[in-house]
């Protein structure tokens, strides 16, 4: 079943007209590498507030809200531009191993963004512990992803 | 006389930049390190660059702004140096023959500019638009300037590795 959904992405007329045309490729990958600034940037500087080491004089809840926006463009970004690198090349993605980690990073960084992450992130009054582990866990999924993202190229 | 292409090459097959070239997992290493360092560098400057364009954190003053992230753009920006210095070690002459990494290296010589001129010009007059929810345009332009160069560099660094042909060798 999955295979035949590579298959089919494999084959769609977007992937096959990133995969023909010179730049399409490189292009898309500058704009995942755009979103990677926004989104890698804004959950670092949350996490760091989360852990108390970073405009601590501003209420999380605060920082939250400044960050939060543009951390979501991009990510919107990150998802788009990553779907399509991925019908160019869809086969070979599905028999890479470094694809199927990042892919295994990316849910769990997924489901704890929008569910421990997010709640502590809207509080102030959550203990410094728990606000400190949910920055760092988070923290640690979302450069996993970018870092196992960066071994596709290579393995 | 010797020419800077054939310093590049000198380099670049040094003992050290052979091994980084060759190495199965360092140059790779590398490579993701100056990645992940683009998003701490790059992606603290942007927040900085949001607050002088009058687009985030209004309510902020735009010094405590710099004063919070300084300290990690620039610890970003060492691992990017370090990085980028080795994987340049390994492909001197690749480099130097590359149009992609010389528009990056203007590009960077821009953003060190912009920042001086910043540092030196625009911020004496500071304490009339510190607290300003949109700074005078002066401040606005080099927050643009910054967004748009790191851009440039960002996508001249990846067509770099595109375009790195046989040819320096």
């Amino acid at each position: 079943v999955l295979h035949s959904l590579f298959d089919r992405a494999e084959h769609s007329w977007w992937g096959a007209l990133i995969r023909d045309s010179t730049w399409g490729f490189a292009i898309i990958e500058i704009l995942h590498l755009f979103g990677l600034v926004l989104l890698l940037g804004g959950v670092f500087v949350m996490s760091l507030r989360l852990l108390g080491l970073i405009m601590t004089d501003r209420p999380v809840s605060r920082v939250a809200d400044d960050l939060s926006p543009w951390t979501l463009v991009g990510l919107a970004t990150m998802l788009a531009t990553g779907l399509s690198l991925w019908a160019s090349e869809a086969l070979r993605m599905y028999d890479s191993p470094p694809f199927w980690f990042k892919m295994s990073f990316l849910l769990a960084a997924l489901v704890f963004h929008f569910t421990v992450y997010r709640a502590v992130s809207r509080r102030d009054e959550v203990q410094p512990v728990v606000r400190g582990l949910a920055g760092g866990v988070g923290l640690l999924l979302w450069f996993g992803v970018g870092f196992c993202g960066r071994i596709i190229g290579f393995f | 006389m010797i020419s800077p292409l054939q310093i590049c090459q000198l380099i670049q097959d040094s003992q050290i930049g052979t091994s980084i070239r060759e190495s199965n997992y360092v140059f790779p290493f590398v490579n993701t390190l100056h990645v992940l360092g683009l998003a701490v560098s790059v992606g603290t400057i942007v927040w900085f660059d949001l607050r002088a364009l009058g687009l985030n954190m209004r309510d902020r003053a735009v010094s405590e702004v710099f004063d919070q992230v300084k300290h990690w753009t620039l610890g970003g920006f060492i691992v990017m140096f370090v990085t980028g210095a080795l994987m340049f070690w390994s492909h001197a002459a690749f480099c130097y023959v590359n149009g992609f990494f010389r528009i990056k290296m203007i590009g960077l010589a821009l953003a060190g500019l912009n920042i001086m001129y910043f540092h030196f010009k625009t911020q004496r007059g500071m304490a009339a638009w510190d607290n300003a929810p949109v700074p005078p345009l002066e401040v606005r332009m080099a927050g643009l300037l910054s967004i748009m160069l790191w851009a440039g560099i960002i996508a001249a660094g990846r067509l770099m590795a595109y375009t790195f042909t046989a040819e320096a060798l």
